[in-house]
């Protein structure tokens, strides 16, 4: 990726707001073709930090690049290039969806008649286009904000729950639209709390809490890098304890009847030869593969900040 | 994909246009009109020209007309540029907008004039119906303008001018009530109360100068906007003794303070109009933090 500049770059962006810290010393790039997750427990800084990307909250300091561009030292013009969706949609529900889209069209400027059309066909919403969004549900609104940030065929996207009211069939469609978006050379990050989609969807995941970066790399990375084993055995308890007993131990534990341990020279072979030595040989041995949910909650509930 | 000045005030306008409640508005001064039709047919058009001359007949209809256009066309103009200044707020399409490149100065500047080119298409079109209701309700007037002096279409600019200063100020008004507030329902009824109000305390200003015989009162009644906005059309035209709406002088009357000459009416108006645009910039460029 070098040569070319990141999408959307974040570098010791910090805000406060009187004697607390909402985002702190935050840094993190999202480069064209990826989908990133933003994740973090409520209140962790997600918003503050899209809002400051977005020229929506002034960062009292660090900076914000968007294609290269510091939002907010060189005023706004990179942001042209984006296309938002900040919590709940910003639609005007006295309007139909297709007069939301018309009037988002006229505002930008320079972007076709035929646009509406193709992005109320994105999202489904064309059966519908001309009824007042005060009488849609909220997964049509949430379609309809999704309309509104890709009207104008940005490079980067930036939407914060996105999944929010949408059917199961709706999220499957807006995982394929993201990953078709990256696939074409698209920018995209998300912040949301629907664990299970970012895995399915993201490339990469960020993850703070309390402001802080806590940890960030590939979805892979993060769901596999623990060096963890779960092993069956007759007997559990007995395994435990003599697990436990060695220096390397300490942290086993069980979980539903297996033993979760890591193994002394981080080989599950010679982990397999020392219960057997020990007169529990394993009856099943594997790489503990842990949910993103799980890595998202240890590292959430953890004190410590991690770079 | 510029967000350019044009581009805004396009689509403010497409948002004023689609907004449905809109479309009822114009029944206001088409109230007004009608009853400028009644008022012209019972004064001046059973009576024909009885006991008056062309001119004097023609300056009372033109004040009449420019009284009526004046307060019915403000009324739905400041309900439109409060409701334009408020919506992007009240709805969140401001992140929309802002979050996609658009200035905050621009937008503020893009509902402005969206609503002042309403508002000067409203006074076209009212003055082309004002004087079909004049036409209609006083024939006998109508097929003598060509005979007026120069004088009468001087006054008459000047009706017109003072007319498009009200609703000029009208549509700052309401585009500051709500740009400051930041709430659709604070900047609406803001912005519907603050004329009438000053004329409330122009009423008070005056009892207590009565009452007090202190000056502060007077001077102060006359740094007001309300009244001056009313005096403006009299205090353009001093050759004459009153303006008139019907057969009445025009507003509270004269300002306690005596007459206002135009310059200050003028100076004291700008300085309201300033005002109120000064903050409704700050209010938008100062407090980047949107939180809707």
């Amino acid at each position: 990726m070098s040569g070319q500049a990141a999408a959307l770059e974040l570098t010791s962006l910090s805000r406060s707001y009187g004697d607390r810290r909402a985002v702190d010393d935050l840094s993190f790039s999202v480069w064209p073709g990826e989908v990133v997750g933003f994740l973090g427990p409520n209140g962790a800084g997600k918003t503050t930090t899209i809002r400051m990307c977005l020229h929506l909250v002034k960062p009292t300091a660090g900076e914000v690049r968007v294609f290269g561009q510091d939002v907010w030292g060189q005023g706004s013009p990179s942001l042209r290039r984006v296309g938002c969706l900040i919590e709940s949609p910003a639609t005007l529900p006295f309007l139909s969806g297709r007069d939301n889209l018309e009037f988002l069209r006229l505002a930008r400027g320079g972007i076709g008649r035929g646009a509406v059309g193709r992005t109320l066909a994105t999202v489904g919403l064309s059966d519908r286009a001309g009824d007042r969004v005060a009488t849609y549900s909220l997964g049509m609104r949430q379609r309809l904000g999704l309309g509104l940030a890709l009207l104008a065929d940005p490079d980067l996207l930036i939407l914060d729950e996105p999944a929010t009211g949408l059917d199961p069939a709706g999220i499957v469609e807006m995982r394929d639209l993201l990953r078709r978006l990256a696939a074409e050379g698209r920018a995209v990050l998300i912040s949301s709390h629907v664990l299970r989609e970012v895995e399915e969807t993201c490339d990469r995941v960020v993850i703070i809490n309390r402001g802080r970066l806590v940890r960030q790399g590939t979805v892979h990375e993060l769901v596999a890098g623990t060096g963890l084993f779960a092993v069956r055995v007759a007997d559990p308890a007995g395994a435990l304890a003599t697990i436990r007993g060695q220096d390397w131990g300490g942290a086993a534990r069980l979980r539903d009847g297996v033993v979760v341990t890591r193994s002394r020279t981080g080989r599950g072979g010679d982990l397999a030869d020392f219960l057997s030595r020990a007169g529990h040989p394993p009856e099943m041995l594997v790489e503990d593969r842990q949910e993103l949910e799980d890595v998202f909650l240890e590292l959430t509930h953890e004190e410590g900040v991690q770079r | 994909m510029s967000f350019g000045h044009a581009s805004l005030v396009r689509a403010e306008l497409f948002r004023i246009a689609r907004q449905r409640s809109n479309w009822l508005l114009p029944l206001v001064p088409l109230a007004g009109l009608v009853i400028l039709v009644a008022l012209t047919a019972t004064s001046y058009g059973l009576t024909s020209t009885t006991g008056k001359t062309v001119l004097s007949l023609a300056r009372d209809l033109t004040d009449t007309a420019s009284l009526v256009l004046a307060m019915t066309l403000g009324a739905p103009l400041l309900l439109i540029a409060a409701r334009a200044a408020a919506h992007d707020h009240h709805y969140g399409t401001v992140r929309l907008l802002v979050g996609g490149g658009a200035g905050r100065g621009r937008l503020v500047a893009a509902k402005l004039a969206a609503a002042g080119a309403i508002a000067l298409a409203a006074l076209a079109v009212g003055m082309a119906c004002a004087a079909a209701a004049v036409a209609l309700g006083s024939p006998s007037l109508a097929g003598r303008m060509t005979s007026l002096p120069q004088t009468y279409w001087h006054e008459l600019l000047l009706d017109v001018f003072s007319v498009a200063v009200s609703l000029g100020c009208c549509v700052i008004l309401g585009t500051f009530t709500s740009t400051v507030s930041r709430s659709l329902a604070a900047g609406l009824t803001a912005a519907m109360v603050w004329l009438p109000a000053e004329q409330a305390l122009t009423g008070v200003l005056a009892f207590l100068a009565g009452t007090a015989h202190a000056d502060v009162f007077t001077t102060a009644t006359g740094l007001l906007l309300a009244p001056n906005l009313d005096h403006l059309m009299q205090a353009l035209q001093p050759w004459r003794a009153t303006v008139e709406f019907g057969a009445r002088p025009v507003g509270p009357g004269p300002l306690p303070a005596g007459p206002v000459g135009a310059e200050q009416c003028l100076i004291v108006i700008s300085a309201w109009a300033s005002g109120f645009l000064l903050a409704s910039l700050v209010s938008a460029l100062g407090r980047v933090d949107v939180s809707e």
